[in-house]
């Protein structure tokens, strides 16, 4: 199919647009689909990090509850009021365990140590964090992240009340991977903790496999339950939303914690990429689909116009017969009928035309046809040929009517063609006569010596038509031929229903007498001196002397036509 | 001037009364706070044969809340609720427990160490009674205008504390040395309090409520 066809055209006017469409439609989902997913991450962030700080606090009161059972528990007191410290870590050994703890810890109210579950130390020390233990005087209780032994805890201290403070109870939750795992399950962010000591930072634990870049201190301003600080950082091959949150330590301590909270990009355009995906499956098939129904309807119209297209080049190449069938009812139906009606059109015409043609001169056809058929004519200068076969009668009452029309056929076939061929036209047959027009309907410069041209060759054929006559068993017959130039009336003549086309005139009356006064004279051809005057050609002729005609009272001259004139020497 | 003139009629020749005021570092009377005078010569007249004092508890709070006694006192512990309590002290001047009772215990215990005993009840948390044990008769305890006075005490120097529960610091250091003759002493302490932290009665079944 090529470029330019109809149905190509439609077809990539059609399948442009849908893809402007689609194309349109893709750029603005995928934008919008990328600020979407940032706000919804931010949204996610800003969620988690209240979640998150939620359950920070959720734990802290959880893990004081625990330790505020452990701080009115009478056994406990009882224990404690012993003084014997290596039954007091037992106890602090199995309460830690009952409540699920990591470390545990009896602390007195000036600050030492008196025993402690981690080391299993019942040696009084100072406790290492003693700003906790100022917040616990002035609060009552206090908690806070820890650095104990070089791991993070959570750790909450409680007073020992028997039941006025006697002592301190220390209680600490790592923070390790379970924590964080857990944090993540609920917050569905990726949790990370850091310490800073000493300006560095050392990641404690994190829910993100490989190298995470520690926080950055300058967006850790403010407070973080208000509005956090949300920022992209690029890790691991992705983009993570990361938001940040400060942890409390103790008041004094040479250390900071932090969390980190972070999203993945990838894993929030998920979604979209699925979206993506299906739009793009949509539109393919939005492209298929308009495809073929752009094949299919420009082929409605390509089709039928295809097929006219074809009848009009053959009746371009002169086939009429050939009929489009096109049942529509729109403009290419019309179309197609029309082209119908104009091929069935040609076709009469035409067979008009070979019909005249064989009833007439195919030139007299063509100049009917040409012009609207109407009496009347026009005056014209003709050369007139007449030709008679010498005696015919005679010959004919020898012959069978059916063998005289055969002999007469098989004469005036071969005589028709050759005025035919050199462009007369035979006015009509008269019995075993031709009168034949050089010049009439259509004119050419030589018509005089075409009409001499024709005759010899006549002259000619007749001897080769006697032969095959002889070789028949058939009399051989003689012909005269008289021709004449002259301005005469051609045209139709007749009736309005029945017209011939021909030629009146004295001029023509003197090429039938010539021709009769082929006898007279024993010539094949007469010609008169008009007719020799108006040939362009030399030609080998004889005077024979000056005739009267009937009707003329100026004598002709007359001459026999021998042939053409010999090459001069 | 009026009503120490009528004290001064009351008295014996060779004794005087001390009154003290405390205060907050607010100016503000402060309820419950022990005051109590030792002779100087460091010799406190014996305790009474037979000196008897009582922690009730009623409606499950200890009644009074701060109690002072001389040394070798007896306390009892009359359970005035229709349910068992289980007093207890793990206070170094008085470590004993009446694990659950209803009524009165059948013997009284007596504080023969000076300090501060605290008492709590094992089944109820917020319960919380002080008893202070001192070395000498005369003391009290202030009321809800801050204002104590210990009647009919001998002319003499006396050593003066005052303590108080929420007290910042040792109580000897607001102790002053007292001259206490006929006329009377008169002495104002400002005690500077921590937060008071302890197990308050839960309105509501459900909840710990502390400070």
């Amino acid at each position: 199919m090529e470029f330019h066809s109809f149905q190509s055209r439609l077809l990539f006017f059609f399948i442009t647009l849908l893809s402007l469409a689609l194309v349109a439609t893709h750029l603005f989902v995928d934008l919008a689909s990328k600020s979407n997913a940032g706000q919804v991450i931010s949204e996610n962030l800003k969620t988690g990090a209240r979640i998150f700080n939620k359950l920070m606090d959720g734990r802290f009161r959880q893990l004081s509850e625990s330790a505020w059972l452990l701080s009115g528990d009478y056994a406990f007191k009882l224990a404690y009021s012993t003084q014997d410290y290596p039954t007091v870590l037992s106890a602090l050994t199995n309460h830690r365990d009952r409540i699920g703890a990591d470390s545990m810890s009896l602390i007195s109210m000036d600050g030492q140590v008196l025993a402690d579950t981690l080391t299993g130390s019942v040696k009084p020390a100072p406790y290492t964090q003693p700003g906790l233990l100022n917040v616990a005087a002035d609060e009552g209780a206090a908690h806070s992240m820890t650095i104990i032994g070089g791991k993070t805890y959570q750790t909450i201290i409680v007073p020992l009340l028997a039941p006025d403070p006697v002592a301190w109870i220390s209680i600490g939750f790592l923070v390790d991977g379970r924590l964080a795992a857990e944090l993540k399950s609920l917050t569905g962010l990726e949790v990370s903790f850091f310490i800073e000591k000493k300006g560095t930072w050392e990641p404690i634990t994190s829910t993100i496999a490989g190298h995470i870049p520690p926080p950055s201190k300058q967006i850790m301003t403010g407070e973080p339950s208000k509005d956090p600080v949300i920022y992209e950082a690029s890790f691991s091959g992705d983009k993570w939303l990361t938001l940040e949150i400060p942890l409390a330590h103790p008041p004094g301590a040479d250390y900071e914690i932090t969390a980190i909270l972070q999203y993945s990009l990838s894993k929030a355009l998920e979604p979209y990429k699925r979206l993506r995906a299906a739009l793009l499956l949509i539109g393919g098939v939005g492209l298929a689909v308009s495809a073929l129904a752009g094949i299919f309807l420009s082929s409605t119209v390509s089709r039928p116009v295809r097929l006219l297209m074809k009848q009009v080049q053959s009746i371009e190449g002169g086939d009429y017969s050939a009929r489009v069938s096109v049942k529509r009812r729109d403009e290419i139906g019309a179309l197609a009928n029309a082209v119908n009606n104009m091929a069935h059109g040609l076709e009469e015409k035409e067979k008009m035309r070979s019909l005249l043609g064989k009833v007439v001169s195919l030139a007299v056809a063509e100049e009917l046809l040409s012009k609207k058929l109407e009496l009347g004519g026009e005056e014209r200068e003709v050369t007139v040929l007449f030709s008679d076969i010498r005696s015919f009668t005679t010959h004919s009452e020898n012959m069978t009517p059916n063998e005289t029309l055969t002999l007469l056929n098989i004469y005036l076939t071969t005589m028709a063609a050759i005025i035919d061929k050199h462009g007369g036209v035979v006015d009509k047959f008269i019995g075993d006569a031709i009168m034949a027009l050089f010049g009439a309907p259509a004119s050419h410069e030589d018509d005089a010596d075409r009409a001499l041209l024709a005759a010899l060759e006549m002259a000619s054929a007749l001897e080769g038509l006697n032969v095959t006559l002889e070789a028949r068993g058939m009399p051989k017959i003689a012909m005269g031929i008289g021709i004449n130039t002259d301005t005469v009336v051609v045209g139709n003549m007749g009736s309005q229903d029945r017209m011939n086309y021909t030629a009146i005139g004295d001029g023509v009356n003197v090429a039938s007498r010539l021709e009769s006064l082929t006898k007279e004279y024993a010539e094949k051809i007469i010609i008169s001196e008009r007719t020799l005057n108006s040939t362009r050609r030399r030609y080998d002729t004889g005077y024979l002397g000056e005739v009267l005609v009937r009707g003329k009272n100026i004598p002709v001259k007359i001459y026999a036509l021998n042939g053409l004139a010999r090459q001069a020497t | 001037m009026f009503s120490a003139f009528l004290f001064c009629f009351g008295q014996p020749a060779n004794a005087g009364e001390i009154t003290v005021k405390v205060v907050d570092a607010k100016n503000n009377p402060l309820r419950g706070s022990v005051i109590y005078a030792m002779p100087a010569t460091g010799k406190s007249p014996a305790v009474e044969k037979g000196k008897m004092a009582m922690m009730d508890q009623i409606n499950k709070e200890f009644i009074p809340i701060i109690m002072a006694v001389q040394t070798g006192t007896a306390v009892s512990f009359p359970n005035n609720d229709n349910i068992h309590h289980h007093v207890y002290s793990i206070s170094s001047a008085k470590k004993f427990e009446l694990p659950l009772y209803i009524g009165s215990p059948h013997n009284s215990m007596v504080f023969d160490k000076p300090g501060i005993v605290a008492l709590g009840c094992n089944i109820h948390d917020w319960m919380l009674a002080y008893i202070i044990v001192v070395d000498t008769p005369y003391f009290t305890v202030t009321g809800e205008d801050g204002m104590g006075r210990i009647k009919d005490i001998p002319n003499g120097n006396y050593r003066l504390t005052a303590w108080h529960y929420r007290m910042k610091g040792a109580p000897e250091a607001t102790a002053v040395d007292a001259q206490v003759s006929s006329d009377g002493y008169e002495k104002t302490f400002t005690i500077n309090l921590k937060p008071e932290f302890r197990i308050q009665r839960a309105p509501s079944i459900s909840g710990r409520s502390y400070r």
